[in-house]
C-alpha cells in the first residue's frame, strides 16, 4: 500500500506533500495509481489498464513497471512494496 | 392572439380552479368566473392581476419537440452485466435468471469513445454517462475500466464529465468508496429500516442486505457526490412514505429521495407485493415530500411537475444509447425480452467485435416517433411533465396504466397547489371524495373552454 496520501481530483490523482500543493498524476498514470493504492495486483493492474488505453497487455505492464520505479523512487510506494 | 390548444390547462381544485401553463410554467388558483373571462377569444380588458396573467399565458413558449436531425445521445447508458447479488422480491430486471454475462471491456472502452466524440462534434460540454444493472458493481474490474476511460476521454476533449450509477449498496466497503471518489451521482436502493428494507430487498440466500447497504450509505453520505435514495413503494409500505423519509433524511441526509411505485413482475407477484393504490400512494407521497422537506431534502416522483418541459418521461427517444452486454445499443435498459413481448423494437444499434459502433438511423427515427403516440394525453394537463410515463410499461398495462395517470394527475395538482401556498388545499384534494372526482374528471384545454362550456 502506498506511504503517501493521495486524493481523487477532477482532472486526476492528487499525491499530498506537507511541504507543496503536491503531484498530479493524470490520465492513465492516475488510473494505475488508483488501482495500485486501492491492492491490485500488477498482472490485475495490467489487464485493466490495457483496457482503459486500449493498448497491448506487454506495453501496459511495461509503462506500469515504469510508473512503479518512479513512484518508488518518489518515495510514494515503499521500496519493499511487492505487487503480485 | 388565442390560447394554443393544448396549452393552457384549468384544473377543478375544490371550488377553485388550477390555471396551469405548462410551457411557461405558469400555475395560479382563480375562480371559474376568471377562467371563463380568460378563455373568452377576445382582448376585452380584464382585472390588471387578471390580465396580465393572459399576457403572460399567451406569450410564445418553446415547446418539446421530438427529436430531427443527426442523433446526439442525451446520455451514455453502460450495463456492464444484468447478474445481481440480491433477490429482491419485486426484480423487474430478470435478475434472478440473468446470465453472469458482463461486456466486454473493449466495446465499452470504444463506446465511451465514440460518444466522447459526439459531444465534442455537437457542442456539449459534459460527457454523461450512466452504469445500469443488474448490479453494475458486481462487474468491478470493468466498471474501474469505464470511470477511468471516460475521464480520459473527457480531459483529451475538453469536457466535464458526470459519472451516474444506480445501485443496490451490497458489496465490500472498498467497492463503496471506490463509487463514491469517481462517481457525481450515486442512486441507491434502500426501502426504509431495516425490516422493510430486509423483506423488499434480500440478498441471495435469504439473508438481509439491510448492514451492508446502510455502510455503503454512510460512505455515500459522506462523498462529494450527488446522493439520491431510490424508495420502491408497494401495497406493503405505501401508508408509511412520511416516516420513511423522515427516517432517510435523519441518517443518511441524502440530497434526493426518490418515489417510485412497484411495477407488477411474476416476481412481486409470488411474494405478494402489489402496486400501490393510486390514491393511497398521492396521499402518503405528499406527506413524505413534506416531512423531506424539513430536513431540506428534495422527494421526487418521476412524473410529478418538473422544470423543463418534455416529450418523454425516459431515454427513449432522447436518443439515449444504453449499451448491454451483448453489445447491443437500445433506447431503454429495461430488458429487451419486456419491450419485444408489447411489439416494440427499441434497438437502435450494436457495437461490433472491432469495436465499431454501429448505428441503425431508421430506428433512432422510428423510436422518436414514439413519444409522439400518445394520443390518451394531449388534453391532459402533465403532458408535458409526465409525457405519458414508461413507453413500455404503458404498452404492457394496457388500461390498468390508469392508475399511473391517477397518481400522477393527483400529485401534480397537489404538487401545484403547495408551490402556490396551499397547502390545505392540496392535502383536501388529496382526502378521499375529492381526489375519487378530481381523478376522474378531465383537465379543460382553455382553448376549448367555450366550446364545452356554452
Amino acid at each position: 500500500m502506498p506511504s503517501a496520501r493521495w486524493v481523487v481530483e477532477r482532472h486526476g490523482i492528487r499525491i499530498l506533500s506537507d511541504r507543496t500543493e503536491g503531484t498530479l498524476l493524470e490520465g492513465l498514470e492516475a488510473a494505475a495509481w488508483d488501482m495500485v493504492a486501492r491492492g491490485d495486483s500488477t498482472a490485475r493492474t495490467a489487464a485493466k489498464l490495457a483496457s482503459i488505453g486500449r493498448l497491448a497487455i506487454e506495453d501496459a505492464d511495461q509503462r506500469l513497471r515504469g510508473w512503479l520505479k518512479a513512484w518508488r523512487s518518489a518515495g510514494w510506494l515503499p521500496r519493499e512494496e511487492s505487487l503480485g | 392572439m388565442m390560447f394554443a390548444e393544448g396549452s393552457v390547462f384549468a384544473i377543478p381544485a375544490g371550488d377553485r380552479w388550477i390555471l396551469s401553463g405548462p410551457l411557461q410554467g405558469i400555475h395560479a388558483l382563480v375562480n371559474r368566473q376568471a377562467i371563463a373571462a380568460l378563455a373568452a377569444n377576445d382582448e376585452n380588458p380584464l382585472p390588471s392581476a387578471l390580465d396580465e396573467l393572459r399576457r403572460e399565458l399567451r406569450a410564445p413558449a418553446p415547446q418539446p419537440e421530438i427529436r430531427e436531425g443527426p442523433p446526439v445521445p442525451q446520455f451514455l447508458g453502460i450495463i456492464p452485466t444484468r447478474a445481481c447479488n440480491m433477490d429482491c422480491r419485486y426484480c423487474g430486471f430478470g435478475a434472478a435468471d440473468a446470465p453472469e454475462e458482463l461486456l466486454d471491456a473493449h466495446a465499452a472502452v470504444a463506446t465511451v469513445d465514440w460518444y466522447a466524440d459526439a459531444c465534442r462534434d455537437a457542442g456539449r460540454a459534459t460527457m454523461d454517462v450512466r452504469l445500469f444493472g443488474g448490479e453494475p458493481f458486481l462487474a468491478r474490474d470493468l466498471v474501474e475500466v469505464v470511470a477511468h476511460r471516460t475521464r480520459i476521454a473527457a480531459r483529451e476533449r475538453g469536457l466535464a464529465v458526470q459519472l451516474e450509477a444506480a445501485t443496490n449498496g451490497a458489496y465490500p466497503e472498498s467497492t463503496a468508496r471506490f463509487a463514491a471518489d469517481y462517481f457525481t451521482t450515486l442512486v441507491l436502493s434502500l426501502d426504509g429500516p431495516e425490516a422493510l428494507h430486509n423483506r423488499h430487498r434480500p440478498l441471495r440466500g435469504g439473508h438481509g442486505s439491510f448492514d451492508q447497504v446502510m455502510r455503503t450509505a454512510a460512505i455515500f453520505r459522506d462523498s462529494q457526490a450527488a446522493f439520491c435514495v431510490r424508495v420502491c413503494v408497494t401495497n406493503g409500505n405505501v401508508a408509511d412514505l412520511a416516516s420513511i423519509a423522515d427516517w432517510i433524511c435523519g441518517e443518511l441526509r441524502p440530497d434526493m429521495i426518490d418515489f417510485e411505485t412497484l411495477h407488477p413482475t411474476a416476481e412481486s407477484h409470488l411474494a405478494g407485493l402489489r402496486t400501490p393504490d393510486p390514491f393511497a400512494f398521492a396521499r402518503s407521497y405528499r406527506a413524505a415530500r413534506e416531512a423531506a422537506s424539513r430536513w431540506g431534502v428534495k422527494a421526487n416522483y418521476a412524473a410529478a411537475p418538473n422544470e423543463e418541459p418534455r416529450v418523454s418521461f425516459c431515454p427513449v427517444g432522447q436518443d439515449a444509447l444504453i449499451l448491454t452486454p451483448d453489445r447491443c445499443l437500445h433506447a431503454c435498459y429495461l430488458l429487451e425480452r419486456d419491450w419485444r413481448a408489447v411489439g416494440l423494437d427499441l434497438r437502435l444499434g450494436t457495437v461490433d467485435r472491432a469495436g465499431e459502433v454501429r448505428l441503425d438511423f431508421a430506428a433512432i427515427r422510428r423510436v422518436r416517433q414514439l413519444v409522439g403516440e400518445k394520443d390518451g394525453c394531449r388534453a391532459c394537463f402533465c403532458r408535458y411533465w409526465c409525457a405519458g410515463g414508461c413507453h413500455v410499461n404503458r404498452h404492457a398495462a394496457g388500461p390498468d396504466f390508469a392508475d399511473f395517470c391517477v397518481q400522477t394527475r393527483l400529485i401534480s395538482a397537489a404538487v401545484i397547489l403547495e408551490d402556490l401556498g396551499e397547502v390545505g388545499r392540496a392535502r383536501r384534494l388529496l382526502d378521499g371524495a375529492e381526489a375519487a372526482g378530481f381523478a376522474c374528471s378531465a383537465s379543460h384545454d382553455i382553448a376549448n373552454w367555450e366550446a364545452a362550456h356554452a
